[in-house]
């Protein structure tokens, strides 16, 4: 029995060597460019770290502004160390969401273990392989934002709390970590009180025993304690964001609203076929989230899970599951599969129980090698999606340019340059990121009471001016007639305006595929005069 | 296929089932699975220019040998076949869903070879002709419509027992 424990280690520890590399090798490469997601936490981090405000002059705050977004800040405190012993890097920003997914690892590993659903010695390994190498599993692993270690620190929670109703108890150390969990990322806040009441009601009889009472006592102190920054920010704006479907003008297009959010996010096309997600920021190309062939295993899954859902791992497992991707679709008008990563595990889960019961039917001898032929096949389609056709095809939504535009600002330090940002009016935080700005400078221009005012979600201009560049729509009127340097797309400044207005291009940055993102024109402020 | 022939309820069932997938055969433009549109050689081509130099001899096996571009339409027509967000908004309403899944599940316990032939049939059908089609997938219709009048049976009867109770 313990060589044959020994031996599964060896063997999770070879597929943790394996995540490793896929999560981990040229992390500050693929993806290519910062996304402006990860360029304002690390920007953020930055201001921090340096100044112990963030990037509006705020203190430490419960809830970072962003774009508006007042997103749960654990994830930005967490990453300073990173920046303080690496710099101001992509790495640094993502770093940690590898090491988190690595922990998912042994957390789905874990989970069908302990679940008691499972009779296969092989199934835990297998479920960790396919946790371990899913497509959508390793794109989040790889990018610098909260939304991995939101999902993984719940499930992480939601592990514990198993782990004790299995022996009767109720886990203060699970309900601490999905207390936390919601001070990760937005879905988690909405998630884990639903969680946590269905948890409640349906193991009463487990929870609810006079063994437990001191148990419960201290879990709900823990509860309200942890509790208290949401409990200050709900009796603010900041806290009631990312709800848009409470936005529709009717009951009825609410409900047909959240309906066909869920009905999208928990199909089995949008799960093992085409993404449904418009946002191509959050997607490779040509991949599923699972590969497609899972999709076997995972319906066997259903009819396993219907089957034992009288059981109490079959009740944790279906809550666990139904309830992870509501705050997804109470949040908006479009699908984000970002939204919805807490339904990771529990689907990983859920495919586990298919390869389970496949196991019972073939022999392991029979199926492995079928299963590994699957894998590597699969492993030869993501290669292709991920490292070959997503630098290419996508590095423009992950604002591809605003590096290589901050090199070139740095290189001309006493020229103004005037970007346009009518069509991405949040790429201000990467090139504050890339030219490190000052945090301490750039803090001056808000006022205290923007400062005081900073959860009711003040308004801003939306025009930025720091270093040598502003950040705004060219002014054709005014912008023409001073010596500076106008920098758009293809959309801002034709060829025909360049003609007329004597601009002279002087650079223009190209995405990996060829295709001109930014045109950079130098104005002639004399000419203009003198033909005028 | 000896069910069939004692079972007058399922032979319905599968004389239904074809004559769906008849009509589902007759209102689909068939995928050609190797031709490609004009937009999609395109495509094909600017993918191969996008692999590393190294590696364009597999690019040539994932781009464009014929057996790949099979391969990939198969499996798109396959996975669109399980479209819940269609299905159950655009054909029918979303409440159906309710009782197809535990229909579908209750009826597969009970006649596990019956339910897999009348799923797979239709599921085939569309993996091979695609999705293009007027009226949708009409020849999965009966077998929705079979499963949740089944499924909403076995909510009734509980809910009599329930109140019997």
């Amino acid at each position: 029995m313990k060589i044959k424990l020994n031996f599964a280690h060896v063997l999770l520890l070879l597929i943790i060597l394996v995540a490793s590399f896929l999560y981990f090798y040229k992390i500050g490469e693929v993806p290519n460019s910062l996304s402006d997601d990860e360029a304002t936490v690390g920007y953020n981090a930055y201001s921090i770290l340096t100044t112990g405000k963030d990037e509006f002059g705020k203190a430490f705050p419960l809830a970072f502004r962003f774009f508006g977004a007042y997103t749960p800040p654990l994830y930005v405190y967490l990453v300073i160390p990173f920046i303080k012993l690496f710099g101001l890097t992509a790495s640094s920003l993502r770093v940690l969401s590898g090491i988190v997914t690595l922990v998912g690892v042994l957390v789905i590993y874990r989970f069908v273990r302990k679940l008691a659903l499972f009779s296969s010695p092989a199934t835990a390994l297998l479920a960790a392989l396919i946790f371990a190498t899913s497509p959508w599993v390793i794109f989040y692993a790889r990018i610098g934002y909260e939304v991995t270690f939101g999902y993984l620190l719940y499930s992480l929670g939601a592990l514990f709390v198993w782990d004790g109703l299995d022996r009767r108890r109720l886990s203060t150390l699970g309900l601490v970590l999905l207390s936390l969990s919601t001070y990760v990322a937005h879905a988690e806040r909405y998630l884990v009180p639903l969680f946590l009441l269905l948890i409640f009601v349906a193991f009463r009889q487990e929870i609810f025993i006079p063994a437990n009472r001191n148990r419960l006592r201290a879990g709900l102190i823990i509860l309200l304690l942890t509790q208290i920054p949401n409990f200050f920010l709900m009796t603010t704006k900041a806290f009631w964001v990312k709800n848009a479907v409470f936005d529709n003008p009717s009951l009825t297009v609410m409900v047909n609203d959240f309906v066909s959010q869920l009905l999208t996010y928990l199909s089995p096309r949008a799960l093992f076929g085409i993404s449904p997600d418009i946002n191509l920021q959050h997607t490779a190309p040509e991949i599923p989230l699972f590969y497609s062939w899972l999709i076997i295993p995972f319906l066997i899954g259903l009819y396993q899970i219907y089957q034992k859902v009288r059981t109490p791992g079959g009740k944790f497992l279906l809550i666990f599951l139904l309830t992870a991707p509501i705050p997804g679709a109470f949040s908006g008008h479009f699908i984000s599969i970002q939204r919805v990563l807490p339904m990771m595990v529990p689907l990983i889960l859920i495919i586990a129980l298919g390869l389970d019961f496949i196991l019972r039917k073939v022999k392991l001898i029979f199926f492995l090698p079928v299963f590994f032929l699957l894998t590597a096949f699969s492993l030869l389609l993501f290669w292709r999606s991920y490292w070959v056709l997503f630098p290419k095809e996508r590095a423009a939504y992950w604002s591809y340019g605003v590096e290589q535009l901050s090199e070139i600002v740095k290189s001309k330090p006493e020229t103004t340059f005037v970007i346009d940002t009518a069509r991405a009016p949040t790429t201000y935080i990467g090139f504050l990121f890339y030219l490190q700005y000052p945090p301490a400078e750039y803090q001056k221009q808000f006022s205290s009471d923007f400062v005081k005012s900073y959860y009711a979600n003040p308004p801003l201009s939306g025009n930025y001016r720091f270093a040598n560049i502003e950040l705004r729509p060219i002014e054709w009127k005014r912008d023409i007639y001073v010596e500076q340097i106008l920098v758009g797309d293809e959309l801002t400044i034709s060829s025909d305006q360049a003609k007329e207005h004597f601009l002279e291009r002087v650079f223009e940055i190209r995405d990996p595929n060829g295709k001109a993102l930014l045109f950079g024109y130098q104005t002639n402020p004399q000419k203009k005069r003198l033909n005028r | 296929m000896a069910w069939l022939r004692y079972n007058f309820l399922f032979f319905s069932a599968f004389l239904l089932t074809l004559t769906l997938m008849f009509i589902q055969y007759k209102d689909t433009k068939a995928t050609g699975f190797q031709q490609l549109t004009e937009m999609e050689k395109i495509g094909q081509l600017r993918r191969m220019n996008e692999y590393p130099p190294a590696a364009y001899r597999l690019a040539n096996y994932i781009e464009k040998r014929p057996e790949a571009v099979i391969y990939f339409k198969l499996e798109k027509n396959f996975i669109d076949s399980f479209d819940l967000l269609a299905l159950f908004t655009e054909y029918f309403p979303p409440l159906v869903l309710l009782f197809f899944l535990p229909g579908y599940f209750a009826a597969i316990k009970a006649f596990p070879k019956q339910i897999l032939v009348l799923t797979a049939l239709p599921i085939a059908l569309l993996t091979a002709i695609g999705h293009q089609s007027t009226h949708g997938p009409i020849s999965l219709f009966g077998l929705i419509i079979g499963v949740s009048i089944y499924g909403m049976m076995i909510f009734i009867r509980r809910l009599s027992r329930q109140y019997e109770n």
